[in-house]
Formats: C-alpha cells, structure tokens, sequence
C-alpha cells in the first residue's frame, strides 16, 4: 500500500505544485485587490477563484484518474501485479481528491492568516431580505468572517471532489483523455446553471439543504458588482449549508465506491456495447464523391472534423437555452420563439467554451506522435497543412455556432434586455469566439496536448478579464461589459460601433486572431514539442 | 543499379546529450533493396526520420531521388512510398475516403492499382479504419505506399505486432508487390527472416553507427563461422575481422569478416579445420552481440573489435 501510495505521490506532484501555485497566486491577487481597494470583499473574490479553480482541477485530475493508466498503456502493467485493482483505483481518486484540495486549503489557510493578523477584513453577511451594498455593510466579526472563509472553501473543495467523482466515473466509459477534457467542461457548465436553480426568487432554505447535499456548488452563490472605483465579488451563503455538507459526504463515498468497483471492469466491456450500438460504416465513404484538387480534399478533410464538434456545441446551446426557458416558465410568448429568442445569450458563453473545445481537438490529433507521423510523411506542404486547419476551423466555429445562431434568431422576438439577435451580438461574439479558437490552438501546438491548451486559453481570457475589471483605468475594457453597453444603446436606438473602448479591445481580439496562429505555426512545425513536460523519442 | 536514389553522408544526431546516430554513411543504388538491420533503439526510426525530413540531421548530407528532404520535403515526399512501423491512419474514415484523400497529393496516384491493392489484400472498402485488424491496417498501409507508384519506398518495421502467420503473409505480399514495382527500397527491420528473402544489399546499425553493410551474397561470402583446433589457435593471433569467438572441446568456433584470407593462410599450413556458411541473422547476431576475448592467447585478449 504504502508503494501505491508513493506511486501516487510521484505521478500527482507535478499537479499539486502547478494548483497550489495558482491558488497561492489567486489568493495573494485577492489580498492585495482587497488592501487596494477596501471593499471587504475577499471571501466572495477568494470563493469564485476557488471555484474556478476546483473546476478546472477537477476535470484535469479526473482524465488522469480516469484514463490515464489506459492512455499511458500501463494499466495492464498494473493488472499483472499482485495488487488488487480495487485498491490502485482507490488510490489514484483519493490520490486526486487530495491532489484537488490541499491547494484550496492551503489557499485558505493564508486567506485566515491575513484576517487573523488584522491585514484584510470581510464586511457582514449579505441578507437576502434586505440587500444592501457592501461598501455600506459594517465589517463582520473575526468569527463571523472566518465561518464564511471555512463555509466557502468547504463548498469549493466538496463542489470540486463531486465533479471530480463524477467526470471519473463517465470517463471510465471513455477511451481518451481528451474526451474527458471535451464532457468536463459539458457537466462543468450544466452544474453551473443548475446550482443557481434555487437562487431565484424567495429563498428556500430547506429546498437548498436537499438540493446542495446533490449538488454542494449549488450552496454559494456570486454577484459581481462595479463601484467607480473597481469590481468586487459579493457572495451569499445557503443558511444549512453546513448540514447540506455533511449530509453530501454519503454520496461522496458512493461515488468512490461506484469509482473504485467500475474501474476494474475492462474498457471492451464498458465501452463496446454501447459504440456497437451507435456506430454505422460512414456513409460518405459509399459517395461517388471525387477530390479533384489537394486543396479541396485538405478543406474536405478539415470540415469533416471541425463541423460534427462546433454542431454539438451548438446543440449543447439549444439544449441549456431549452432547459432555461423551462426552468423560467415563460409563458408569454411560444416556445419556439422563446427558444430562438434566447438562444444567442447560450451561444455566447457555450460558443466560448466551444471554441476552445475545436481549436484544441481539431490540432491535437494532427499533432500527436501517431497520426501526426502518417501526415508528416505525405506530400502536403506544413505551411499549407497549418493555415488550411485553421482558417476551415475557425470558419467551421463562426458559421456553425454564430452564423446558424444569426440566421436562426434574426427575427426572434427582442422583448427583454439581452434577448433576441442584434448588431452588437454580430459585432462582438464571433470575434470573442474567434479569439478563444486562436488562443486554443496556440495553447495545444505549444503542449500538444488539447487538455492543457483549452485550459490555458480558457485562463488566459478569465485571468485578462479579472485583471481588466479590476482597476478603474480599464474597467471600461471589460469584453462583455462593452458588449452590454452596445446592446443598450443600440436598443436605445443610437448604437455607434465607432467607439474606442470597442475598438481598442475588439480590434486586439481580431489582430490576436491573425498573429497568434503565425506563432501557432511555428510551434507546430517540430516533430517533438519545442516546450513540453515528457517530449517522448524513440529510436 | 548505378545512380544512388537514397544517399545519407556522414550523419550524425543528438537528442539533448544523448548521441543516437554517429557518422552514418548509406548509400543505396536504384532498383536495390538495401536491409537497414539493427536492435530496438539501434537508431533506425531515427534515420528514417532524417531521410523523410522530418527532423533535421546534426550534420551530414541527406538526398533522396537527388533532393535535399529538409528543403524539398513535398517534393520528395511525393516520390516516396513510405510505411511506418505500427502506422497510424485517420481512423474515422475508411480505406475508399483515405485513397481518395490522399490522391490529389500525388501526381503520380493510380486509383485502379488503389483499389486491386484491396482486392489483394482483402481489405473492406467501406469499414472505418478503426475497426480493421491490425493486418489488415498494415497491408493498406503497404498499399497506401504503392499506391503512386514510388520510385523510393520506405519501410520502418512494417510488421512489427504482427503474429507469425500474419507476419510471413505480409512478406508474401512485399515481395511480389515490391519485385513488380522496381522500386528503391530500404528496409529497416529488427526480425531478419523478413529481410532475408527481399534484401539485395545490408546495412548493419548498431548503437548509433554503421557497423557493417554491403552487398548481401558478398556479406554471406566474406563472414565465415571456422572451426579451428584450440591449440593452433593458442599461438596465433586472432584475424582482423574477429566478430565471434567461442570454445567447443578442443576447437574453437570462431566468426570473422574478412575471412578469406584467414581460410587461406590455414589451408596453406595445412590445419585441420571447417567452413560453415551463415544465415543473414547469425552474421547480424555476430556484429551486434559477438565477443572477442575468449580467444586463447594471452596476446590475443587485448581487446579486439569488429572492424566497421
């Protein structure tokens, strides 16, 4: 046991370090925001990047916890040891569940240090009844704040232990790691959305404590706020959250167990059933269908990859507008055109993700040892190969989330604030969209790995968006915020496109789109990744 | 036979402070089968790489059909039928979309020879790549490689993972097809039977360098297994070429390269000893793993080694 458990500790170091420096890193950003700016807002700004994080963490750590053995070939190796499977896949997802906390904890652990010695304080509780700001709430009791420190880290590391659990168990029915790091993001954002089913409208305090023993996320919620000054994160607590808690430990362990148990069962009897069952011979394939030109079949081969992935994105769009609109209950106008109407606010934020999702996927698997060598070896010119893959991904993005969107929702209803289609939603997301794609792509030709290139754009546009809100010199910056402002004023009916804040930050997002792939390319270039953790090469 | 197609001239390459090729010189005429032999990690897949383009030599000079690969890599690519050991193909299309992709890329693609590949090899047309056995994926990866009519094929342990039956069956298939084709083929191959059969010229890599090539019959020529009486060679010295030495009783049972003359000067002093003719894998194993200091003589025992 205690050889696994070192096994364990030499595979998960690497990860521990990299996830407590973040959360040392986020938690020092929270401070120093707080000594700057005073809003006694550090609990809420250390929670949503707790938050962040555990998600991120956990869909890392469960494609390694999942599929690693498999992927690494080494499971077999294991299998012909005298151990019990039962009890390496014991220690590989305890090995993550501690591998996922102790950042958070330590992160905490300096967050209580700094309000113990008097360095930062936290303001008062918000009261849903009677909301008030938090610049005019008095500071809260060292009691009180640190119950609310303990409150939100013990909803971070239990939030990120449950999807943890959860992507393992859907992981051992996968066969990739990559497949992983496309459904972790899936489950990750509809466990979002469902977390602030039960914050709308009156509380209901009991209902919280049955929904967040399922769903532990579900018992904070976040508010962000602008003052003139800057932004601060305010956060509210579910009142039996500590209950809710303990109550969720119970399904925890079944997880682990269900983890543990599943874990031995061999990936041909997991997987093929349920692959026989769905596959069918391509039916392209029985198409007369000629490709008279090499640049045809790479455009041909390209949209093949690109378009089935940005489709699912979005339907996974359509899928949470649907299940939006029901949870509102939206009876005013029909169905179909609540869903159309709505639809552009899913594509944006899923078109985020999404884009990330096809840049990544789309490079990794031209760029992997295998399938990389094969087309290596063809006559098809690298230059030509690279900017081919990125401009039918990137179109195959634009046109399959936006344009569809654009053509499905141009004459939707525009009732509410930022319902229906407009200028502003053509003017601003498929360029964000855009950005994301390109920062995907550099990620994964930098690592060849699309998990840690889609996780890198993902944090390079949220950490530019913190630190852009932040400061009251670029607060005005803020992509989304100047997305708003032109939706408003052009609802208003005077929208102008010739603004600088739009045109400094979105003009940045379309020449990054352009210049970023030039670097993309030359990372591409290598056999072997120019940076990289394990660069393998046989002889 | 004459003009060189494939030319690599004093190679050398390092990953980081490991040296993996070493002065590695081949040349390969057109119309000849060169067998490049050598142990796992010997640094065979290396210097297919460099010969593709697909990374750069240290040094040296690589020309394939007169080309330079790293400059002209479509160029060169496009002549070259190349199978890769464990080769993998886009797995989500199936053999009739991988031809018809693949095409436009070479000029020379004959599409009726594509598909009387697949009847030969009774590879399904329409079945996604994934769900080929693996002898299957290797012979349409042969295919794949014959498919324009190369004027140079290159072939990294095309059968690797394969089991016997299905091993000596691809070979079949090489041999016929390859025979017809007349192409320029290297052939870098760990499991000598393979080669044996289809190779007119070897080349012998061994950690990094070239140990030994030349042409096949004259290697199985100039590299004897001698039996010699162990008190005659007690007060000799051992031949140039020693590869091999081991006792058998009173004999010695050595292997040398060169061995002509060595056979020469014992049939001129009249001593009692035999001739053995050797198969491709015991000249190979004699280069890479034979040891030379059990011959009996103390003044023998100073290290001898085999000479390139």
């Amino acid at each position: 046991m205690n050889n696994l458990i070192w096994k364990q500790w030499r595979e998960s170091r690497f990860h521990l370090s990299i996830f407590s420096l973040w959360m040392i890193l986020a938690v020092c950003y929270s401070i120093a925001y707080e000594l700057g700016h005073q809003f006694q807002a550090v609990v809420g700004s250390f929670s949503s990047s707790a938050m962040l994080y555990s998600v991120v963490a956990a869909i890392v750590l469960a494609a390694r916890a999942a599929v690693g053995e498999r992927t690494d070939g080494t499971l077999s190796f294991t299998a012909s040891l005298p151990i019990s499977l039962r009890r390496v896949a014991a220690v590989r997802i305890v090995g993550a569940m501690v591998t996922l906390v102790i950042p958070i904890l330590i992160a905490a652990l300096i967050l209580a240090a700094s309000m113990v010695t008097g360095l930062v304080e936290q303001a008062e509780p918000r009261n849903p009844d009677a909301y008030t700001r938090m610049l005019e709430r008095p500071t809260g009791s060292l009691f009180v704040s640190l119950e609310q420190l303990a409150s939100v880290t013990a909803i971070a590391a239990f939030g990120g232990v449950q999807l943890l659990l959860v992507l393992s168990l859907c992981g051992l029915w996968l066969r990739t790691q990559g497949q992983v790091g496309v459904l972790g993001p899936v489950i990750a954002l509809v466990f979002i959305l469902a977390a602030g089913v039960l914050w709308t409208g009156a509380r209901w305090p009991t209902g919280q404590l049955l929904y967040g023993a399922i769903l532990p996320q579900s018992l904070v919620i976040h508010w962000g706020y602008g003052e003139a000054t800057g932004g601060y994160t305010d956060h509210e607590l579910a009142r039996y959250r500590w209950v809710a808690l303990g109550t969720a430990i119970p399904l925890l362990l079944l997880l682990t167990r269900c983890f543990v148990i599943w874990y031995v069962m061999p990936i041909s009897k997991k997987a093929k059933p349920i692959r026989n069952r769905i596959s069918m011979s391509s039916i392209h394939s029985f198409l007369p269908m000629p490709l008279p030109h090499r640049w045809v079949a790479l455009i041909w081969l390209e949209l093949r990859q690109s378009v089935p992935v940005a489709a699912c994105g979005l339907l996974l769009a359509v899928a949470i507008t649907i299940a939006g609109q029901w949870m509102e209950g939206n009876s005013s106008q029909d169905f179909g055109m609540a869903i159309r109407s709505g639809l552009p606010h899913s594509v944006f934020f899923v078109g985020m993700l999404w884009a990330v999702v096809v840049g990544a996927g789309l490079f990794s698997t031209d760029l992997d040892s295998r399938l990389g060598s094969f087309r290596r070896t063809r006559p098809i010119s690298p230059t030509i190969w690279f900017w081919n893959k990125y401009f039918v991904g990137l179109f195959a993005v634009i046109a399959t989330l936006d344009g569809m969107t654009i053509l499905v929702s141009w004459s939707a209803s525009r009732t509410s604030g930022n319902s229906g289609m407009s200028y502003a939603y053509i003017a601003c997301f498929p360029i964000i969209h855009a950005f994301m794609y390109s920062l995907a792509v550099l990620g994964t030709c930098m690592f060849r790995r699309p998990l840690i290139g889609g996780i890198l754009a993902i944090l390079c546009y949220t950490i530019g968006t913190i630190v852009v809100s932040s400061f009251p010199g670029t607060m005005q910056f803020e992509p989304v915020d100047i997305y708003n402002k032109l939706l408003s004023t052009e609802r208003a009916g005077n929208a102008s496109f010739a603004r600088a804040d739009y045109l400094v930050v979105y003009g940045f997002f379309v020449v990054s789109t352009i210049f970023l792939p030039v670097i993309s390319s030359r990372l591409a270039r290598p056999l072997v990744p120019v940076i990289g953790w394990f660069p393998k090469f046989s002889t | 036979m004459s003009e060189a197609a494939i030319v690599i001239e004093r190679v050398a390459k390092s990953f980081g402070p490991n040296q993996v090729l070493q002065d590695v010189s081949i040349t390969v005429p057109a119309g000849q089968t060169l067998a490049l032999l050598g142990r796992n990690g010997a640094g065979k897949t290396t210097t297919i790489r460099i010969l593709l383009g697909m990374i750069p030599a240290d040094c040296g000079v690589v020309r394939l059909g007169g080309l330079d690969p790293v400059t002209d890599s479509v160029k060169v690519l496009g002549q070259v039928g190349y199978l890769a050991e464990d080769q993998t193909m886009y797995p989500w299309m199936t053999p009739i979309e991988l031809f018809r992709f693949l095409a436009p890329f070479y000029p020379t693609w004959d599409m009726k020879l594509a598909h009387d590949y697949l009847e030969r090899f009774a590879i399904p047309r329409h079945t996604k790549i994934s769900r080929l056995s693996k002898g299957q994926a290797v012979k349409l990866g042969l295919g794949l490689a014959l498919a324009h009519r190369p004027s140079i094929v290159i072939l990294d342990d095309p059968a690797m993972g394969l089991d016997p039956i299905a091993r000596k069956e691809f070979n079949r298939d090489l041999v016929d097809n390859l025979q017809v084709s007349g192409a320029t083929v290297l052939y870098s191959s760990h499991l000598l039977d393979e080669v044996e059969s289809v190779s007119d010229a070897v080349a012998i890599l061994d950690r990094g360098r070239i140990v030994r090539s030349g042409l096949t019959e004259s290697l199985r020529d100039e590299v004897k297994q001698i039996l010699l009486p162990l008190d005659y060679a007690r007060a000799k010295m051992p031949p140039e070429g020693l590869l091999d030495v081991r006792r058998h009783d009173d004999r010695l049972v050595i292997i040398a390269d060169h061995a002509r003359e060595f056979i020469e000067d014992l049939s001129a002093k009249s001593i009692d000893f035999n001739v053995v003719d050797l198969r491709l894998d015991e000249i190979f194993e004699a280069f890479v793993i034979g040891r030379t200091q059990d011959w009996p003589s103390e003044s023998a025992s100073q290290a001898v080694t085999a000479s390139p």
